[in-house]
């Protein structure tokens, strides 16, 4: 076996170390990602122990797997396919070029549908076929609720962009978790009523917390709670032209920094 | 000559420092200009600001007689650049990544157009690799082919060459110097290889700690500063009677064993050569080094030249 030299151990080490403290990406996945699983898994699993569902618990959990994925993959899709530009060294080609920041945006928008089109055609054959779960006997009644979801993303979309084009690679983490930091709120897998007070006074602002109680309230009864749609479709109007103006304010200050040079 | 830039008291301060101060000049249309400066001296800041993808804090920057930023859509299409610093994607085929801007800057045909910037930058054979897998020099010429893939009527090239081998440099060379010819293409460059600069710019615009030190042709820029040429002869008999010669003309002398080194400008050497032949003076060898804008920009960073 070779020798272990310690002090290139060492040197190996304090290579990360260094840039560590500097780097949020490093911080995120030392304290994010432990404490939302344990509010997301301690949460539902005190609703399971309720017992009171009212219809199929298997039908809320994967139809609530389903919908979040609509939520997560578009945020994520329109964010990752931004900051490999960055990866790519090609953001300057780009932002040089006559394509306008919201014209990049756009084309993200609707390559995040075509993929999620495919995601989501899998997940609902596969959820049909080793559960018996079809969503499609929700029929049109899921529509409004998965047009919300899609403007979750997208508005979640334009404040990540804005965040990453003014502080650069050093926080594209968020691209990746800060959608989650709304899953616990949510209630994906388990109603708004089951969560605690404090929690519920934060639900009362997230659109995902109307449209999973509403989807929820599809499985159950047959019937949708128009209000909730109505709630849900008012917030995401605010965030979608809140994320519109940061992501303008965003992009200015990236230009007037420089940082779309760093990020190229 | 019509300007297709305007830089008017030009302007870029980052927190306390100022990288751009108070710069003004101005490209006339089919004129290759050289931006030249050490690193850090404001160069790469003034491009990013002409091309809008950096604020100004002040000053006015006009193309084809439009306000950048304000008026950028109108005359994006007709520019564009070509960094060393960029690459193109690792998962792309190089006629993907041309076709991608071809389309992006509405280049009519835009297959025709890749196929023939493919011809032009000889990368056939590079036509279906991936970005991954292409050295420096061919993602060099890919850079180039995009900034040309337009037919821009203005280019901004920030050391456009720096990772080519002189033989593909030299034909990079000849590609520029023929677009402005043919098409008459105005060009922006910053280099380090002044050499190239001396080949491509018609004027050269220097920078130093954010300012323009010095402008001009690279021969007046030479002359300006450097005005002597270098007189080098191996003596074979007379180089005591050179050397008194040199002090009588009070021109500047020096001795190296059998050397002898004269700085004298360029219109006198013929005259200087016939005294000392007069004189019986013999000579060997005989090398004359005209001033470089390589001379010329390192004494400028020593501030010589000012």
């Amino acid at each position: 076996m070779e020798k272990i030299n310690i002090q290139r151990v060492w040197a190996m080490m304090l290579r990360h170390l260094f840039t560590w403290p500097r780097d949020l990406n490093n911080l995120v996945d030392c304290f994010w990602w432990g404490t939302f699983d344990l509010v997301i898994w301690g949460m539902t699993s005190s609703y399971i122990q309720e017992g009171v569902y009212g219809a199929g618990l298997v039908s809320f959990i994967i139809g609530g797997l389903i919908c979040w994925t609509i939520v997560s993959r578009i945020q994520q899709e329109i964010g990752i396919e931004f900051i490999k530009e960055s990866w790519d060294r090609n953001m300057l080609n780009i932002v040089a070029s006559p394509i306008t920041p919201f014209e990049h945006f756009l084309a993200l928008i609707l390559l995040s549908l075509v993929k999620l089109v495919i995601t989501i055609g899998l997940m609902t054959f596969l959820a049909y076929l080793l559960f018996s779960f079809n969503i499609f006997t929700y029929g049109l009644l899921l529509i409004p609720l998965v047009f919300n979801l899609l403007l979750v993303g997208w508005w979640a979309s334009f404040f990540i962009n804005s965040l990453i084009v003014q502080y650069g690679n050093r926080i594209e983490s968020f691209t990746w978790i800060l959608i989650w930091t709304i899953q616990p709120f949510s209630g994906v897998f388990y109603p708004t009523s089951s969560m605690p007070g404090w929690m519920q006074n934060i639900a009362t602002v997230i659109p995902t917390s109307y449209v999973f109680d509403g989807m929820r309230g599809v499985i159950a009864t047959g019937q949708l709670d128009y209000s909730k749609v109505m709630w849900a479709l008012g917030l995401n109007a605010v965030y979608t032209l809140f994320g519109i103006l940061y992501f303008r304010h965003g992009y200015k200050k990236a230009l007037e920094t420089g940082m779309i040079l760093k990020l190229s | 000559m019509k300007n297709v830039l305007e830089v008017n008291h030009l302007v870029k301060i980052f927190g306390r420092f100022t990288a751009v101060d108070d710069i003004t000049f101005s490209v006339g249309e089919g004129e290759i200009v050289g931006l030249l400066g050490q690193n850090g001296a404001g160069k790469t800041t003034t491009i990013s600001m002409i091309l809008g993808v950096l604020s100004k804090t002040s000053g006015n920057i006009s193309i084809f007689g439009k306000q950048m930023p304000e008026e950028r859509q109108d005359v994006i299409g007709r520019m564009n650049f070509s960094s060393a610093y960029i690459k193109m994607p690792w998962r792309m085929k190089v006629w993907e990544h041309l076709y991608v801007f071809a389309r992006m800057y509405e280049v009519e045909q835009p297959m025709d157009k890749v196929n023939r910037m493919i011809e032009t930058f000889e990368l056939e054979k590079y036509r279906d690799k991936l970005g991954g897998d292409l050295s420096a020099g061919n993602m060099a010429k890919v850079n180039l082919a995009k900034a040309f893939i337009n037919y821009p009527k203005f280019v901004l090239l920030d050391e456009p060459t720096s990772s080519l081998d002189p033989e593909i440099a030299r034909s990079v060379h000849t590609y520029l110097l023929k677009s402005q010819e043919k098409y008459q293409t105005t060009m922006l460059l910053t280099s380090h290889n002044m050499a190239e600069v001396e080949e491509l710019a018609d004027r050269v615009i220097f920078i130093n700690h954010g300012k323009i030190t010095a402008e001009g042709t690279p021969e007046e820029l030479v002359k300006k500063t450097l005005p002597m040429t270098r007189m080098r002869l191996y003596m074979k008999d007379g180089q005591k009677r050179t050397v008194e010669y040199c002090r009588i003309q009070k021109l500047p002398v020096e001795t190296k064993d059998r050397y002898v080194e004269i700085d004298i400008k360029e219109e006198d050497v013929s005259h200087v050569l016939s005294d000392l032949a007069h004189k019986g003076v013999e000579y060997t060898e005989i090398t004359i080094t005209k001033p470089t804008l390589e001379d010329y920009f390192i004494d400028e960073l020593k501030g010589k030249s000012s």
